[in-house]
This record gives C-alpha cells, sequence and structure tokens, in this order.
C-alpha cells in the first residue's frame, strides 16, 4: 500500500469514487422514458446476449441508473437467495384449480379503448410494443 | 431564382422519392432474404417444438404460434440489432435458437394461453423459488405474500384489453430462463409495490444517490479575509480543473469499462458479484475485457475470479489516471507539482465528503490491494 504505485492508484480510485458519485445525483433528476424490459435484463444478468445484443444494453445501463441498479441488484440478491434453503409448496389436489378460479374471478377490462374496439375485433392479438413494455411499468417511470 | 428553387425543390424531392424507393427495395429484399434464412432453419425449429412437446405433451401450444414466439425473440434479438442493410444468416439464426430457452418458452406460452396443466407445472417448478425470493426482498410476511399474489395475478393477467388477457408471460421472449425472468419481474413488482405505498424506497436505499449533495468539489467555504479569498479562487480554479479532466478522461472510457466503475463504485458490487456477473463464458463484459488483455485463448480460465475483475478494474484507473494527467498537463497547462496539488485538494474534498455522507453502500468493499 505504501509504495507509489499503489498510491497514485488509490488517488485515482478515490477521485474516481467520488466524481461518478457526483454524477450519479444529477443522473437521479434526469428521469428516462424508456427502460431495458425484463426479459432482456434477465438475459444480459445471465450473460446469455453477445456482443451484438449487449451493445445498446450496455449504453444504456451507462447512462440509466434506474436499470443498472436492477441488474446490481440481481447479481447481489442471487448471491443472498441462493444460501436460503428451500421451503416446501403445498402440494394439496386442486388448489391450482381454485387458484386459477381465483384469479379468474379478479380479471378486469382495462378503461381504455377496449370498449370501444371490442366489438370491432373480438380476438386481437396485444401489440409488441404493448408485449415489450407494460403500460404501467413505463408509468410509473421504473 | 424562384424557378432556381422550385426546381432544385422539385429535384430534392425527386432525389427523396428515389432514396425511398431504393430503401423499400432494399428493405424487402433484406426481408425476402431473412425469410429465406428462417426457412433454412425449419428443421431446427421443428426440432426444437418436438422436445417441447415431449417434455410437456399436454400443453397444447400449436407449431404455429410456437414458431411465432420464436420469430418475435428473432426480430428482438437479432433483426432489430442488425446492421442496417443486413440480415442474419441461417447458421446465426440457428445458433440463436439453439441458445433459446425453448422448454421455458413453451411452458410460458401454455401458461399465457390459460393451459391449466401448465400452470400446474409451473406452480410446481417455480412457486417455492418466487416464495423464496418474496420472503428474501420483503421481511414482512404480509406483504411478501402481496408480492407473491401481484407477480402470479400478473403473470396470470388480469386485465383484458381489446378483449385478450394480458398475460405477462407473453413479454417472455426465452433468451433467458424462466427463473432469471421471474427474478426481474419479481423486483420490479417490489419496487412498484412500495412506490405504490410510499414515495421513498427503502429497498436497500434503492437508486443509491451515493452523498447527497456531492457538492464537496465546490464547497469549502473559505471566506473572510482577502487571503482566504485569494486561496478561494486559487483552490477553484484547480478543482474545476480536476474535475473537467477526470470528466473528459471518463468520457473516453468504453461503454464496458464504465459499466464496470459503476456497478463496482456507485451501485455498490462486490468484486465476487460481477464476477459472478461475468461467469458466462459468452459474457460480453467477459469477453471485452478478455479481447483487451490480448490473452491467448488456451490460456484463459474458465472461471472468473474476483482478482480477474480487480485487475479489469485497475486498468481502468491506470488509463484514467494516464488520461488524467494527461489532459491537466496539456489542456490546462498544469506542471507535474500543480497537478499534484489538484489530487491534494480532490483528496481533502474526499476526506470531507466521507465525513459528512458516511454511508455503507457505494464501494461495495474496501479494495483489498493485498489480494492483487
Amino acid at each position: 500500500m505504501g509504495s507509489k504505485p499503489n498510491t497514485e492508484t488509490d488517488a485515482i480510485r478515490q477521485l474516481i469514487d467520488r466524481r461518478l458519485k457526483t454524477r450519479l445525483s444529477a443522473e437521479v433528476m434526469a428521469h428516462f422514458d424508456e427502460h431495458v424490459d425484463d426479459d432482456s435484463i434477465s438475459a444480459f444478468v445471465e450473460g446469455r446476449l453477445d456482443a451484438n445484443e449487449s451493445a445498446p444494453l450496455i449504453s444504456h445501463l451507462v447512462q440509466c441508473s434506474s436499470c443498472r441498479n436492477t441488474t446490481a441488484q440481481l447479481v447481489r440478491l442471487e448471491f443472498q437467495v441462493d444460501q436460503v434453503s428451500e421451503p416446501a409448496g403445498d402440494e394439496s389436489p386442486g388448489r391450482m384449480r381454485s387458484f386459477i378460479d381465483s384469479l379468474s374471478a379478479r380479471i378486469t377490462p382495462s378503461f381504455e379503448e377496449d370498449a370501444v374496439f371490442a366489438y370491432q375485433n373480438p380476438e386481437p392479438e396485444p401489440t409488441e410494443s404493448a408485449e415489450e413494455q407494460p403500460p404501467e411499468k413505463l408509468e410509473d417511470g421504473k | 431564382m424562384f424557378r432556381h428553387l422550385v426546381v432544385g425543390t422539385a429535384l430534392c424531392q425527386y432525389n427523396k422519392r428515389t432514396l425511398t424507393d431504393l430503401r423499400t427495395s432494399a428493405t424487402e429484399r433484406s426481408e425476402a432474404e431473412f425469410h429465406e434464412n428462417l426457412a433454412a432453419c425449419a428443421i431446427e425449429i421443428d426440432a426444437s417444438y418436438a422436445d417441447c412437446v415431449e417434455a410437456y405433451p399436454g400443453f397444447q401450444v400449436s407449431a404455429a404460434k410456437f414458431r411465432e414466439a420464436l420469430v418475435g425473440a428473432i426480430s428482438k434479438y437479432l433483426l432489430s440489432l442488425a446492421e442496417p442493410g443486413t440480415v442474419p444468416s441461417a447458421e446465426h439464426i440457428r445458433r440463436f435458437i439453439d441458445g433459446l430457452q425453448t422448454r421455458d418458452l413453451y411452458l410460458a406460452m401454455a401458461c399465457a394461453e390459460g393451459n391449466e396443466q401448465a400452470w400446474w407445472e409451473f406452480d410446481r417448478l417455480y412457486r417455492s423459488f418466487i416464495e423464496r425470493w418474496a420472503r428474501h426482498l420483503i421481511r414482512n410476511g404480509s406483504e411478501a405474500d402481496e408480492v407473491i399474489d401481484s407477480v402470479y395475478a400478473d403473470l396470470f393477467g388480469t386485465r383484458l384489453v381489446q378483449g385478450a388477457r394480458q398475460s405477462k408471460f407473453v413479454t417472455y421472449k426465452g433468451r433467458g430462463t424462466l427463473r432469471g425472468w421471474l427474478r426481474t419481474v419479481m423486483l420490479h413488482t417490489v419496487v412498484d409495490l412500495y412506490r405504490g405505498k410510499k414515495d421513498e424506497i427503502s429497498l436497500e436505499d434503492w437508486i443509491e444517490t451515493g452523498d447527497e449533495a456531492m457538492g464537496g468539489l465546490s464547497s469549502t467555504g473559505t471566506r473572510g479575509s482577502e487571503e482566504l479569498i485569494l486561496v478561494s479562487v486559487v483552490r477553484e480554479r484547480y478543482q474545476s480543473a480536476t474535475t473537467q479532466a477526470l470528466d473528459e478522461s471518463l468520457a473516453a472510457l468504453d461503454d464496458h469499462e464504465t459499466l464496470l466503475l459503476l456497478y463496482y463504485h456507485v451501485d455498490g458490487l462486490k468484486l465476487r458479484e460481477i464476477a459472478r456477473l461475468v461467469e458466462q463464458p459468452q459474457s460480453p463484459i467477459r469477453r471485452w475485457f478478455q479481447r483487451q488483455s490480448k490473452r491467448r485463448d488456451g490460456n484463459r480460465p474458465a472461471r472468473v475470479h474476483e482478482s480477474t475483475v480487480m485487475r479489469w478494474l485497475e486498468k481502468v484507473y491506470q488509463k484514467v489516471s494516464e488520461s488524467f494527467h494527461e489532459v491537466l498537463a496539456n489542456k490546462h497547462g498544469l506542471n507535474p507539482a500543480e497537478i499534484e496539488i489538484c489530487k491534494t485538494i480532490a483528496a481533502e474534498d474526499q476526506g470531507q465528503g466521507l465525513r459528512l455522507n458516511a454511508r455503507p453502500t457505494g464501494t461495495g468493499e474496501s479494495f483489498n490491494t493485498d489480494e492483487i
């Protein structure tokens, strides 16, 4: 630690540490409108994206502290959760049927355009954009 | 002159139209080529479907729907990211399909369609995992139950849009594992839950802001006598030069290097956690740093050790340091003694900042140089 090279490294490391945190506080105020979807984030954290696929994602992570923090949290939590033993699940017969029934009972139409379009197009496919970015996630600003 | 303008505008419009036609033509050619390449992978797609049906015989996802889902994944990850005017080759598509978690995708698709057997299987495979994560993320039992309930409701889709149930499963494309995707979904569900309840997120200081004020570099209040004002002016000059030089040096880094710094210094990931993030041999971050190290393939270790990540970090520090000195010397005209003053002032401010804002996170761990 006391040698010159290490002192130099420590000094620059501390400078970088402080500067990056300073810049982050400014970034927090500048919210991004679009965030990376769950599918891409999980594929990235699992190291399954190739260089072409990950390049735009890495650029986004450098800029967007929210998405980057999500990836960091996932890595950190994976360590912690792995150490906890799995609890035994409830395997009683019929539980899934009643569970699905209870979920089905909660289905509600959205307050949006479905009332207008329902009669025009009874079985529409959800749009790609709706699939990629659930509106509730974007509204929250994540 | 007016005529020239009209002719010029018409020429521009003609050129624009010609360009548009050319582009359309190129797009059509690209599309045709893509479909040709996709068709060349029919055997792999059929084999993949057959494997899923064999694994999950009762799920009743049609071959057409399965193929549609694969094309969706290819479109998202290969087509949209391809260089303009290029299309992924048949071999590239084959490799991509081979890397997809097709059984997970098949299970997710069946669940999205509401197949009861699929839900039973999903519950059997993932219920305990979901519960474990929920109870780890939230200590409060009833709130953890709320998260589990919310995740299941989102996965099932309790909202109708244009008559169709909106299952969250349709957003899963099979690039990563279903388990990894669920982790991400759960984390976001927890964050949304907290956001819904209160403005501030207490989950591990979500979006860690580091030092709130961060005004350390300009917060040294040296006012009073003229001498102190003079000292302050000189100090500010050096502080400004330091900040500019550091920003310029950081901006010159590749995104991979910046991301590594941010994970370590801002998000507080430990070396072993970063090592875990890059443990897959095909990890783009790992491959990028390995390319920089110019190591011979035969010497590459199968596993990335913490010390490897530390070496990567040190190389980035070195790069920043060299650039930092160069900018201060060449752009700001500072001599070595002045550069040392810059670093000393910055170090003093660093000490003040740490005293003011002592936080457990930030730098994930002490950078133990003994481990190098």
